[in-house]
């Protein structure tokens, strides 16, 4: 999750087109299949599962941020997102390379076991679970965490530019990446060597 | 040690803090008789005074602004200098090379002030030392619960990362950083990581030369070409944040830019900054810093300056039972 929360910042913060795309084509290329598919779904802006409300974890902020409840409001007015100012007041600050600091996962990891396990728990449990990963997690990742919990998330590209970069990163033509983004599909290891494949590629040659 | 029912031993004045009993200013505003200053930024060393005390080890980069000429009084860190009808002395800040807290005593009143300071860790300077005082004058540059560092050796990894990152593509990577204090601590940083060459901005030099000149290691630079610079693909250049948007960014072919900065800290920050990357490395106290710094001071009193003093003298007056006040323009005496 750790390189898709930099992916996200790096495409949150530049306004060169030409550094999204080589940012997003560099992400799909170093990641894993399962990983590569699950960005590809939220980068193109489908919909994702919320797991929480945004509500709920703003009444967990107070308690996980040790902060009186008229600066954590000063904050959430200051910064004006939740899940940024959850992670500004309560991410790890030790760096991910401290041992124990850490519980990185793939992003598939996070979002086909460690969320979906969250409806099984109660809700202190569950708050107890997201508390943790709040202190465990640097600061880009427990942003993306938050999005994730919430179901928020919006990066900074249009669907043309994602499809440039799954063609860059799979060196398939952008015709046929879009064709196989277009309508539902969901996102799993199978899909990214679908992408990859050029099976598709040659039955469209045949089919046009 | 004593109470507070004494005339204060700082005041605010429009050159800045003075304090009566020992005659002399720190960090002023403008000419002085006799400035004590915390360190060479230029908010905090200007020109024009007749006599200025100040860190040893600071001595060379306060050259570079105040030129050959002016009188320079260096003092070791600790050691005990009677100004006036009181005893001063210069501890660590951590800040940048040179940069002190200044301790006062008169009539066995003790007052600290901070100046700009740091708790992290930072290979160009000596780290801070809390000194325990009656009245702590600290900067709050950052006093917003927002501002957590993370480990600047982190960051530093990052800056790396990209800077590779752009190598594969072919670009260079700019990378814009504070002339003196920040792009040294960058430079020193990038030691555990690499010791290819770094390509600097001309106004760069001058500081980086006088660190090298008190010790400080750093990976080896080089001169940013003085026209076109296309040959510079692959390579990491630091700049000023003034040269960003100058003539002097067009000799470069393609090139990705980034800003090293605490208010990176801040997402609206990096999108505003028009650079593509923007970096948290910051000289100064994060949040928590401030709050257990302050705890350590044993400081009954505490007068802040610089920044979002509203947050933090509500949060130590509410939270922490400490007597805490603003200082600066409208306060009308530190008392």
């Amino acid at each position: 999750m750790r390189a898709f929360a930099e992916l996200l910042d790096v495409l949150d913060t530049t306004r060169s087109a030409a550094a999204k795309l080589a940012a997003m084509a560099r992400f799909l290329v170093l990641a894993a299949p399962a990983d590569a598919s699950w960005a590809t779904y939220i980068l193109c802006r489908r919909d994702l599962t919320a797991f929480v409300t945004p509500m709920q974890l703003r009444s967990w902020l107070g308690e996980a941020a040790a902060l009186p409840r008229w600066l954590i409001d000063e904050t959430l007015t200051d910064i004006a997102d939740l899940s940024e100012s959850i992670a500004l007041l309560t991410a790890s600050t030790t760096g991910p390379e401290t041992p124990g600091a850490h519980v990185d996962a793939n992003l598939s990891t996070w979002l086909e076991d460690r969320l979906p396990m969250l409806r099984a728990l109660t809700e202190s449990g569950r708050r107890a679970r997201i508390t943790a990963w709040w202190r465990m997690l640097p600061y880009r990742e427990c942003v993306l965490l938050n999005r994730l919990l919430i179901g928020e998330l919006r990066a900074d590209v249009s669907e043309a530019q994602v499809v440039r970069a799954v063609s860059e990163a799979t060196s398939r033509s952008g015709t046929a990446i879009a064709d196989l983004l277009t309508g539902p599909w969901q996102p799993s290891e199978a899909f990214w060597c679908r992408l990859q494949s050029q099976e598709s590629d040659r039955a469209g040659g045949e089919r046009s | 040690m004593t109470g507070r029912s004494r005339a204060p031993l700082l005041v605010w004045t429009e050159r800045g803090l003075y304090c009566p009993p020992g005659a002399f200013h720190i960090d002023p505003a403008a000419g002085v008789p006799c400035a004590v200053v915390t360190h060479a930024h230029g908010d905090h060393l200007r020109p024009g005074s007749a006599r200025y005390v100040l860190a040893s080890v600071g001595a060379g980069v306060a050259r570079l602004r105040l030129g050959d000429k002016a009188g320079l009084e260096t003092v070791e860190y600790g050691a005990v200098t009677g100004i006036g009808d009181t005893r001063v002395s210069l501890h660590p800040a951590g800040h940048i090379l040179g940069s002190a807290q200044v301790r006062i005593e008169h009539a066995g009143e003790v007052w600290v002030v901070s100046g700009d300071f740091k708790r992290a860790a930072d290979p160009t300077c000596r780290p801070f030392e809390p000194i325990e005082c009656d009245v702590f004058v600290s900067e709050a540059t950052f006093a917003r619960p927002v501002y957590r560092w993370p480990p600047g050796v982190e960051t530093v990894a990052e800056i790396v990362r990209w800077w590779h990152a752009n190598r594969e593509r072919g670009i260079t990577s700019v990378l814009f950083c504070y002339a003196l204090g920040k792009t040294q601590r960058v430079l020193a940083e990038l030691l555990a990581f690499t010791s290819d060459p770094v390509h600097v901005h001309e106004a760069l030099a001058g500081p980086i030369r006088a660190y090298r000149d008190a010790g400080v290691p750093m990976v080896p630079t080089l001169p940013a070409p003085s026209a076109s610079g296309r040959q510079l693909a692959g390579a990491l250049v630091l700049a000023p944040p003034g040269a960003a948007r100058g003539r002097w960014m067009r000799r470069f072919g393609e090139a990705s830019t980034g800003l090293c900065s605490g208010w990176m800290q801040l997402r609206s920050n990096r999108r505003q900054s028009g650079h593509d990357r923007g970096f948290v490395l910051s000289d100064h106290a994060d949040w928590p810093a401030l709050v257990d710094t302050i705890a350590r001071t044993r400081a009954p009193r505490v007068l802040l300056m610089h920044g979002h003093t509203a947050t933090l003298v509500r949060f130590l007056r509410e939270e922490r039972g400490v007597d805490a006040a603003p200082l600066g323009p409208g306060s009308e005496s530190a008392a």
